[in-house]
């Protein structure tokens, strides 16, 4: 049974969304993307501070050494969004969640920075042959986690930054710099964890990988419509705020719509998981949430800079900021009109 | 609440029909069984099991009531006959309503013995209901009453009317507003359906009203205390209107669900669809369970707009599916006329997204 009771996060997980909303602004993300984007590093300490604060550990199995819900999670990842935190929080938590879904996941993979990928490619005698992944996180991760997709099965496997074979192809990340996507190379790089799953079974495995990047895109919807709003109040043209003219208000209430819409859909999405009771169900929730709240991102960060005017053109501004990582994120685990697809054939097939 | 949820279905496995899963469609549109429908659930207390038990309820408490509401779309129950009088009117009596007002009218609005109009929009006032222009005089305990109404849903086959009308003019326009009871067969209304683009389910009317007399005693709240008694009465049964529209949402979704061959594009528009209905209904139960932890509930306004919207996009999608059998089957256009019509009643899309914007987003208000 799912308890639906839980789409009013409780007191704990607002308690949890407070804390981590104040951490994860003090980190300062928008300062990290900037400096990202002249190409300057990130420093470490963030990674340390997530790591001793324990959100690593938020919505791991207890016996893994975890704690925390599947929907402490979910209001987590939308405050990392929400902030813009330049932190690898999100490769780490597609990894170790894909993991634990593919039963692979040891405790010491979590202590380090992780790098996430999904690439076509495959894993022979436990070695890795992918031409070409992009791999969120991968300039600093330890290790890696890849989902490969080969022509008849999937993989899920965990390969050792320094393991042979494997070779940075392209360090640079164009749009959002400050959550690097370098391209890498794995030519039989040796896997130290490895699972074979049936392609009809990975939809169901990245399930909890795609509602994790939904609640951090619709953090990062939510905080570009926060900005705008607080925009439109305080720039005045014709005598009065902005935000008094209709034209400004429909843009801004569709905004919101569009991010309601993706959060009751990550939220539903992620207790369903938790139920698991009909294994099709959650994974299509997982599928239509991820592209929601991808669609929402991109829109929203839209909309701010649009309502930004001259200035949303400008360095100085945050609307590029919001664009960048809502465009990086929207398509890192499939466009929304793929996800749609495999949302609406998998309802086809229970319709039969 | 799992055993409550049981002796709900064993009700409904007694009185539905056995084949109604099977012959749905048909049977969606059989106004015998909807009536009895509604008088039986009423009888067992399943309408509104939110109710005292004296008034025809269970005295469940709201999330309990919720979860038979939700047995209830889960088993597609027969639709309503006159949806308002359960929805809007039956709750403005019970909160505003005397005793003697709320003896009379309460059961058989809620049985559907009595049906009900709501007589708000007028030539000039449609979004704008704080300029509406019918008045009434009170003179020796007598109201008179003389104006028009115009889109009024069923007016021709209700019996009751709550019935705005102006009862002082001077200071806001909203302030001069009283509800009255009105009786339709009283003399001088005269009631006139208006023809609709396509056969719409429920009629549509303009209301004549031309020195109608109206007791004083059928004033509903107070003198002047109208656009109280309207603003409040759109709040209740929140639920049913969003549990319906996602039902609708997934029903229109039927064709595209059960087409033989897809083509990619229409196969990603029914996976829009697909989120248009479950985050309808995720968004209805998180507004729900903010509201039974006392928690504010923002995105409760967003319900109708979204709701409205995700029928309209389901409608189209099953048309465009359709292809050339659209020109054999005449339900699909009409169903695609009939949601055009979901974003203009109850409060048009432009009107949701000011009240968004104004109330939930704190922007300004302003004339433009």
């Amino acid at each position: 049974m799912v308890d639906w009771s839980l789409l009013a996060p409780d007191e704990d997980a607002r308690a949890l969304a407070e804390t981590a909303c104040a951490q994860f602004r003090s980190l300062n993300g928008p300062a990290d993307m900037r400096a990202a984007i002249d190409g300057a590093a990130l420093a470490p300490d963030g990674w340390a501070t997530l790591s001793k604060g324990g959100y690593l550990d938020i919505g791991v199995p207890e016996a893994v050494g975890g704690l925390g819900r599947t929907i402490d999670l979910v209001v987590m990842l939308e405050e990392a969004g929400r902030s813009l935190l330049a932190v690898p929080l999100l490769p780490a938590v597609l990894a170790s969640q894909t993991q634990i879904a593919a039963g692979v996941h040891r405790e010491d993979y979590r202590r380090s920075p992780a790098g996430f990928s999904t690439a076509e490619g495959v894993v022979e005698d436990g070695r890795c042959f992918v031409e070409r992944a992009h791999v969120l996180g991968g300039l600093d991760a330890a290790t890696f986690t890849l989902v490969v997709q080969g022509p008849d099965r999937a993989w899920i496997s965990v390969v050792d930054r320094d393991a042979d074979g494997v070779e940075v192809l392209e360090r640079a990340t164009v749009i959002d710099p400050s959550r690097p996507v370098p391209a890498l190379r794995f030519q039989g790089a040796a896997a130290v964890e490895s699972r074979a799953i049936a392609l009809d079974d990975l939809e169901r495995i990245m399930a909890s990988a795609r509602v994790c990047l939904a609640a951090d895109l619709v953090g990062t919807a939510a905080g570009a419509l926060d900005a705008a709003i607080e925009h439109v109040l305080q720039r005045q043209q014709f005598g009065q705020a902005i935000g008094a003219f209709q034209a400004v208000k429909h843009q801004l209430a569709d905004a919101y719509v569009s991010v309601e819409k993706a959060r009751s859909l990550t939220l539903g999405a992620a207790l369903r998981l938790v139920a698991g009771a009909l294994d099709d169900v959650p994974t299509r929730d997982c599928l239509l949430a991820n592209a929601v709240a991808a669609e929402a991102a991109v829109q929203v960060a839209a909309r701010f800079t649009q309502l930004m005017g001259a200035m949303g053109v400008t360095f100085e501004a945050d609307c590029h900021l919001f664009l960048r990582r809502a465009h990086q994120s929207a398509g890192l685990l499939g466009t929304p009109d793929d996800l749609f697809m495999a949302a609406a054939r998998i309802e086809r097939r229970e319709a039969r | 609440m799992t055993d409550l949820g049981a002796v709900f279905d064993a009700f409904l496995d007694d009185f539905l029909p056995a084949d109604y899963v099977e012959n749905y469609q048909r049977y969606r549109g059989d106004a015998e069984l909807r009536k009895a429908y509604q008088a039986a659930a009423f009888d067992e207390g399943w309408l509104i099991p939110e109710w005292g038990r004296d008034e025809g309820g269970r005295d469940l408490n709201g999330a309990d009531a919720l979860a038979v509401k939700l047995v209830g779309a889960r088993r597609r129950v027969p639709r309503l006959m006159n949806i308002q009088g359960v929805g809007v009117a039956a709750p403005a009596i019970r909160a505003f309503g005397t005793a003697a007002q709320r003896d009379r009218l309460l059961r058989p609005a809620a049985r559907g013995d009595e049906w009900w109009a709501l007589g708000m929009s007028e030539p000039g006032a449609g979004s704008d209901l704080a300029s509406l222009r019918t008045t009434a005089t009170l003179t020796d305990g007598v109201f008179t009453v003389n104006g028009q109404k115009i889109w009024t849903t069923q007016g021709d086959e209700a019996r009751w009317c709550t019935l705005y009308v102006r009862t002082a003019t001077g200071g806001k326009p909203h302030h001069g507003i009283s509800c009255l009871i009105l009786d339709m067969r009283s003399p001088g209304v005269v009631v006139r359906p208006i023809r609709t683009a396509g056969p719409a389910v429920e009629s549509f009317c303009e209301v004549f009203l031309d020195d109608v007399k109206v007791p004083q005693d059928a004033l509903l709240g107070e003198l002047n205390g109208g656009w109280t008694v309207a603003m409040s009465s759109l709040e209740h049964e929140r639920d049913m209107i969003w549990i319906n529209t996602w039902l609708e949402t997934n029903r229109a979704m039927g064709p595209a669900l059960r087409a033989p061959d897809l083509a990619q594009h229409q196969l990603v528009k029914l996976g829009r669809a697909l989120a248009d209905a479950e985050s309808v209904r995720l968004t209805g139960l998180r507004t729900a369970a903010q509201r039974f932890a006392d928690l504010p509930s923002p995105a409760a306004s967003i319900l109708k707009l979204l709701g409205s919207e995700s029928v309209q996009r389901a409608a189209l999608l099953s048309l465009e599916v359709a292809g050339e059998k659209a020109f054999d089957d005449p339900a699909l256009f009409d169903e695609r006329l009939d949601s055009l019509g979901a974003t203009i009643y109850g409060g048009t899309s432009e009107v949701q997204r000011n009240i968004i914007a104004e109330r939930t987003l704190g922007l300004p208000k302003g004339r433009l």
